[in-house]
């Protein structure tokens, strides 16, 4: 991870007075003082945590620590916070070559655009002299991508670990699933079921996870340290290079030292070296994890991912179960029900592989028919701009949603929904 | 690009001829170095099979159209499976613009780019466009200029639901990623539905229709493909190719 001197060169090169930055604006730099310099540790861990609403109040521009040239692309956060969109500038990528230890790239890979852009995994083929093929998974077209990788002859899958299962059905209905021989999954924090079924559907891929985020330049902020092999943790991480990872108390902002089964916020410090286009330094990333080594055979501490701080929504496939939007659908139904509710969703395992199913707990003001009440709410319920919930049952990516009265469930007055792995 | 003299040396192909011979060839495909496309625009389309498409293309049209509109920053909403990403972004290092993907389903977020980010120009396909025109206008946000894929066998290619005021300019594809007809700066600028043959194409005339071949370095060369549409010719372009326009 960074070294403190480098972290003192990096707070001095993002608070230069030579350009507007947001880092001088959180640290209370007044415009005709010069660069922060830190001289301690403890200087170190007083700097206040960059947030999303910063970054989200600062112009695009202001937040280009490089030329407009170097930024390779733009992506966006995907508005599970319920927060406006973040414009993210990435440039290119780094520090991947673990990836040769798992897997040989000679044959054209399916790929997202998550966590690697498919253009960053071809560069990366190229890199080390293979054929730079790779075959863009369209999760809105998962049978058309699926024809395409068969062709291709794709041996290796990067995507969304709730896009498995829609390309492990289609895989299996062409015959190439048993082809597959790396399955590199990112996003939510791979269930037990969900590993079960990469397991039964993939028998030959050695199947990794890998923790990023959209703020973050450079991909990974969890390099996976070592394949999934169905011990728990499933997935367990470890920082790289180019960042420093800290463990903060969530409720004080301490740092807590990271002996093993240590449990916290993450802080994430980003800086992939030239050219960086936003440095990320000491950011909220809204996570808590756990400690499980102090020293992994990386030469750092090793982490799994407990889940979000302060979860109001839980990603599906094809969109996002949120409270404001479970709250809203609530409201349009003054007379029957209060905004009050808690949504618990459980997986189940079906023909189809794991599938989510949601009860809602409601709070009733008159005797109401909860069958036909969650019937409403699902027609209701937006999981994207322009899909329902009610959509995603029909077209079998989703169990049916019921109601049952709210009564004190989960005691956590912070978490609406809860998602039971 | 130069009309060929009438070969009898093959028979003109049809559509469904092509796309034969193309499954025939796709178990090649894994050892080959192209870019493996789809042959529809149409994800549900049970016909479909996979082109190998030159991998030493660059989408040029779309690089000159970027270059003469001065875009500043590409906003992809075209279908993921169309596999275009890559060639995007290779034009868009080529004139420093930069691009973002659009879930074609959160047009939210897409206006919220065009109005917030850098993001000037609309790369999308012909009903998407009309559709994210309509939902813009709802939010009076206008792409400066558009750039429209639009396919072979569409049956028309204007798009009324776009501003007069942006400038648009046009692709139209045989395949996703494998363009047949493009527009240069002097067509785009006066806004007509004209077009040239693009280079990765020559053509002849067959009986009142037009046949294509492909030109270059292509693992599976197409050779006169009866296109599926009347094209007439519509005199010399001030740029020095020859224009056509659908009949």
């Amino acid at each position: 991870m960074l070294k403190f001197e480098e972290l003192q060169s990096l707070v001095a090169m993002c608070t230069s007075p030579e350009r507007p930055s947001p880092y001088r604006t959180l640290y209370g730099i007044q415009p005709n003082q010069p660069a922060r310099q830190i001289v301690s540790r403890a200087e170190w861990e007083a700097l206040p945590f960059m947030t999303k609403d910063l970054m989200i109040a600062t112009p695009f521009e202001e937040r280009l620590f490089a030329a407009r040239s170097a930024v390779d692309h733009v992506r966006a956060t995907s508005g599970t916070s319920g927060k406006p969109p973040l414009f993210c500038p990435r440039t290119h990528v780094r520090g991947m070559d673990y990836r040769f230890d798992l897997h040989d790239f000679k044959n054209a890979f399916l790929a997202f655009t998550v966590p690697l852009m498919p253009h960053w995994h071809e560069k990366f083929m190229e890199e080390h002299g293979c054929m730079p093929r790779v075959v863009v998974h369209d999760p809105k077209n998962t049978a058309a991508s699926v024809r395409i990788a068969k062709a291709a002859g794709v041996d290796g899958i990067s995507v969304f670990v709730y896009h498995i299962i829609t390309i492990g059905e289609e895989m299996k209905k062409v015959g190439m699933n048993g082809n597959i021989r790396l399955l590199e999954v990112t996003g939510e924090t791979c269930s037990r079921m969900q590993f079960e079924y990469m397991r039964a559907t993939f028998p030959n891929a050695k199947i990794v996870q890998s923790y990023n985020s959209s703020e973050v330049e450079d991909a990974h902020i969890g390099m996976p340290c070592h394949p999934m092999t169905g011990e728990d943790p499933l997935a367990v991480y470890h920082g790289k290079k180019t960042h420093l990872l800290e463990l903060i108390d969530p409720d004080t902002g301490a740092v807590v030292a990271p002996t093993a089964g240590a449990e916290g916020d993450l802080l994430i410090t980003a800086y992939p070296g030239e050219p960086s286009v936003f440095p990320l330094i000491r950011y909220r990333i809204g996570d808590t994890v756990r400690i499980v080594e102090d020293n992994c055979p990386h030469g750092t501490w090793s982490f799994t991912v407990l889940g979000r701080t302060e979860m109001d929504f839980v990603k599906i496939s094809g969109g996002v179960l949120r409270a404001d939007e479970v709250a809203r659908v609530l409201r349009l139904y003054p007379g029957l029900v209060s905004d009050r509710f808690e949504l618990h969703c459980t997986e189940r395992n079906t023909p189809q592989g794991p599938l989510i199913e949601p009860v809602l707990y409601i709070e009733v003001k008159r005797d109401i028919d909860m069958d036909s009440f969650a019937a409403d709410v699902s027609r209701t319920l937006r999981v994207a701009p322009e899909y329902s919930y009610d959509q995603g049952v029909s077209s079998g990516r989703y169990l049916p949603l019921t109601c049952k009265l709210l009564t004190p469930i989960s005691g956590s007055k912070n978490k609406r929904i809860v998602m039971h792995l | 690009m130069p009309a060929m003299k009438e070969s009898d040396a093959q028979s003109p192909v049809t559509h469904e001829e092509l796309l034969s011979r193309i499954k025939d060839f796709e178990h090649r495909i894994p050892a080959l170095q192209c870019r493996a496309v789809p042959t529809s625009f149409n994800p549900e389309d049970t016909a479909l099979c996979v082109f190998p498409a030159s991998s030493a293309w660059k989408w040029s049209s779309l690089e000159k159209f970027l270059k003469s509109t001065g875009s500043r920053g590409v906003l992809s909403r075209v279908p993921l499976f169309w596999q275009l990403e890559s060639p995007l972004h290779a034009v868009c290092v080529e004139t420093h613009a930069i691009f973002f993907l659009n879930d074609v389903a959160n047009m939210p977020l897409g206006a919220a780019a065009l109005r917030g980010m850098y993001m000037d120009t609309v790369l999308t396909d012909s009903k998407d466009a009309a559709a994210f025109a309509t939902f813009l206008g709802t939010s009076n946000t206008k792409p400066r200029t558009w750039f429209i894929v639009h396919s072979v066998f569409e049956d028309s290619w204007a798009i009324p639901e776009l501003s007069s005021a942006s400038i648009i300019g046009h692709d139209v594809h045989l395949f996703p990623g494998v363009p047949l007809l493009e527009q240069c700066e002097v067509i785009v600028e006066k806004r007509r539905l004209l077009f040239h043959f693009a280079d990765t194409f020559t053509y002849e005339q067959s009986n009142n229709s037009l046949l294509v071949t492909s030109t270059g370095d292509t693992p599976l060369p197409i050779e006169r493909y009866r296109l599926p549409l009347k094209l007439q010719e519509h005199g010399q372009c001030s740029c020095g190719k020859t224009l056509f326009a659908r009949t």
